[in-house]
């Protein structure tokens, strides 16, 4: 957190250190969830990958707040805004192996209505801005229509500060890019939702933001470097990528991290 | 995956570096010109 305040970072995280992994430092506050006994998912954000995942092996239901004193640990650190993030349902649902609901839908809701119950906490404990880490949503777009921007709403009853959910396309080293589906319809569905804004990925992709020209009174978190092992760009090409956005979003500039673990 | 903590705060640098070029550069270009 010192080292986000040196660099001059307006929005700052908890540096995330305490996460075990993308999902499970949540789950963990779940009940209905066995992160002891995992299982092998072969199929994954849509990629060829074998990973070893929870199972899902209840009524999904918060017994005990996750992350609210990592926020409260994070506040006493530092006079400046503070992000929170937590994992949406649908990439939840993706990134564990489901042998209780047999109903994506049904799971979806349970896991907003636990969500909802860490992000109210979070807001009442003094969080600046919530941060919904949907990669999935990237990638399934069909689920988005069916449950997953209804989902998204069930996280949101009730909060009133400025809430995001991050639309990435994962930077693993070297892989290629995992674009079968592209921001257009995806972000047109989510601005029937009350998400407050989006977090969004050009600088790898390398997309055109006219896109964002439709997301007219939300937040973007417009995504212009390239967060993965590859060399830091020159400044100039960051500006004129920003400065190419600017001309669709609103202009006030501030700067923070994406999610990180 | 993970990256180097130098290479985190390089990109995290640049970040800022953007941020300031274009407050002081880029915002002045979009707000209203006084006629």
């Amino acid at each position: 957190m010192r080292t986000q305040e040196q660099i001059g970072l307006d929005l700052l995280t908890d540096g995330e250190q305490r996460r075990t992994g993308f999902i499970n430092h949540i789950l963990a506050a779940f009940d209905g969830v066995d992160l002891t006994h995992e299982a092998v998912k072969a199929i994954y954000r849509r990629r060829a990958l074998e990973r070893s995942v929870p199972r899902v092996v209840g009524k999904i239901k918060r017994n005990k707040p996750a992350i609210v004193d990592d926020l409260r640990f994070a506040k006493a650190q530092t006079t400046k805004p503070i992000k929170m993030a937590v994992p949406g349902p649908m990439t939840v649902i993706d990134s564990t192996l489901d042998e209780t609901y047999n109903d994506e839908g049904a799971m979806a809701m349970d896991v907003a209505a636990a969500l909802n119950e860490e992000l109210r906490d979070l807001q009442a404990a003094g969080c600046d801005v919530l941060q919904i880490d949907e990669p999935a949503m990237t990638r399934y777009h069909e689920k988005v229509f069916e449950y997953g921007a209804r989902a998204l709403d069930r996280c949101l009853e009730g909060i009133q500060i400025p809430s995001i959910v991050h639309l990435c396309y994962g930077y693993p080293g070297g892989a290629g890019q995992q674009h079968e589906y592209e921001y257009p319809e995806l972000l047109q569905e989510l601005m029937k939702t009350k998400i407050g804004g989006f977090g969004v990925e050009f600088a790898r992709s390398n997309y055109d933001p006219a896109v964002l020209s439709i997301c007219k009174g939300r937040l973007v978190m417009f995504g212009c470097v390239d967060p993965s092992d590859t060399p830091v760009p020159p400044l100039a090409s960051v500006v004129t990528r920003v400065r190419e956005a600017l001309k669709y979003i609103e202009p006030k500039i501030s700067c923070s991290l994406p999610t990180v673990a | 995956m993970t990256i180097s903590r130098e290479l985190a705060n390089a990109k995290a640098r640049l970040l800022v570096d953007a941020a300031r070029e274009l407050r002081r550069t880029a915002l002045a270009w979009l707000e209203p010109q006084p006629r």
